[in-house]
């Protein structure tokens, strides 16, 4: 066998050595959940004049009757 | 309503006593005047409301459920989807009270008493028109309502469909809409053809029959004629020049605070007193559905139902006191209606 063997036939095993090992594992990642203050949008948007209160972003409504704000069901609200 | 020779009229051209006139002879007149003041309030009150004797009914059901598959031997979980909430109707009694002397029967001209009576119709139709803006226009549910003139039970009177967490149901494509967040109370600090569109959009997701129609106060009149959307209607005497785009109907140009102005998007645009201004409402006028229930013992505008004179002693129906008609009026179809307020960024409720 000659030295251009040797390095070929070496060359062979770390290859086979190397399929035989398993993938590295993958990293994890780290996603950054925003909240989208949807509040502050629409508030501008309806100040702006360019969007409607078409679906409320308080659950169960937020009305203003006789100088209140209130839910649908007339209750008041607590007060931000 | 205004304007019509009436069959009081009969009795206002006449200067005799009531006593001269025989009282017969006037409660005839007047019980006639009545007829035809609650025929044409019950023909007034078509495009809105449904005439019903039920204090409760249910409405609104989420119709939405996945078809799962399985093989030979497959048996799925149970599906379950609400079947809608309750909605109360109340029932009322507006009275009113006029009074008289024998004194006055004998020296005063019947004129005198067509005058009260007239008085009276027009406060059963103010009355009426307050509770068809109360049911429309208040964004607020009423669930202690006790029903004190029939079973003394607590009824949940209901607004449009009004964020309080109800089931609403699916639209015509499969839409669904969730109840805890969706509104027809809208708002914007400006006017503008993109918030009116909305409005008449808030109506027609959920389906409708036929004549979409919007109502403002004469106030808003300039800025919806001014908007691109808005086709309006012209006088009949006008013909319109070759390039012009008008929509196909007469102006009304007799009464300014009560007439269809034009066309916008899909809807008919209509100038009508009873709306506040600041204050849009869109609705479907032609549905099987009608947007509030008008309840009554009998089911129709009729009987006790009717504006009718309360005589203490049937024989002299006229020395009664009292007028009244026994109804109540509040939201049944909770999608049939959306009311848009353009003076803020929050649905601010009118005062009526």
């Amino acid at each position: 066998m000659t030295t251009q063997d040797e390095k070929k036939d070496t060359q062979a095993k770390d290859d086979q050595s190397k399929s035989d090992q398993a993938p590295p594992a993958p990293q994890p990642v780290t996603v950054v959940m925003q909240a989208e203050d949807r509040t502050a949008q629409a508030a501008k948007a309806m100040s702006d004049g360019i969007a409607l209160q078409m679906d409320t972003t308080v659950a169960g409504g937020k009305y203003k009757v006789n100088d209140q704000w209130v839910n649908a069901n007339g209750e008041p609200l607590k007060k931000d | 309503m205004y304007g019509t020779l009436s069959v009081l009229d009969t009795l206002a051209a006449s200067q005799q006593s009531v006593t001269e006139f025989g009282e017969d002879s006037a409660f005839a007149a007047i019980q006639t005047a009545l007829d035809i003041h609650n025929a044409m309030v019950a023909e007034a009150l078509d495009d809105l409301c449904e005439f019903t004797a039920d204090n409760l009914r249910r409405y609104g059901s989420v119709a939405n459920m996945e078809m799962e598959e399985v093989d030979e031997f497959g048996a799925v979980d149970t599906q379950k989807v609400s079947a809608g909430e309750n909605v109360g109707f109340p029932l009322r009694k507006p009275q009113i009270a006029i009074g008289w002397t024998r004194t006055f029967m004998m020296t005063q001209p019947v004129a005198e008493l067509a005058a009260q009576f007239t008085a009276a119709q027009e406060a059963d139709r103010r009355r009426i028109m307050r509770d068809i803006k109360r049911a429309l226009m208040t964004p607020t549910n009423n669930l202690t309502y006790r029903d004190r003139l029939v079973k003394n039970v607590v009824l949940p009177l209901r607004a449009l469909v009004n964020a309080d967490g109800g089931a609403v149901p699916s639209g015509p494509n499969g839409e669904t809409f969730d109840g805890a967040t969706h509104t027809h109370y809208l708002a914007t600090a400006a006017l503008t053809a993109a918030n009116v569109s909305a409005l008449i959009e808030t109506v027609i997701e959920h389906g409708i029959a036929g004549q979409l129609r919007v109502y403002i106060n004469r106030a808003q009149e300039a800025a919806i004629r001014a908007m691109p959307n808005f086709t309006g209607y012209v006088d009949a005497r006008i013909l319109p020049g070759s390039g012009s785009t008008v929509a196909s109907g007469a102006l009304d140009t007799t009464n300014l605070g009560n007439r269809a102005i034009g066309i916008f998007d899909v809807a008919e645009v209509w100038v009508k007193p009873w709306i506040p201004a600041s204050y849009l409402f869109a609705f479907d006028r032609r549905g099987v559905m009608k947007p509030l229930a008008f309840r009554t013992r009998t089911g129709q505008p009729t009987g006790l139902g009717a504006l009718t004179i309360a005589a203490d002693h049937e024989h002299y129906p006229l020395r009664a006191q009292h007028l009244e008609r026994e109804y109540g009026i509040s939201a049944y179809t909770r999608t049939n209606g959306a009311v848009l307020y353009t003076g803020g960024g929050a649905y601010v409720a009118p005062v009526f």
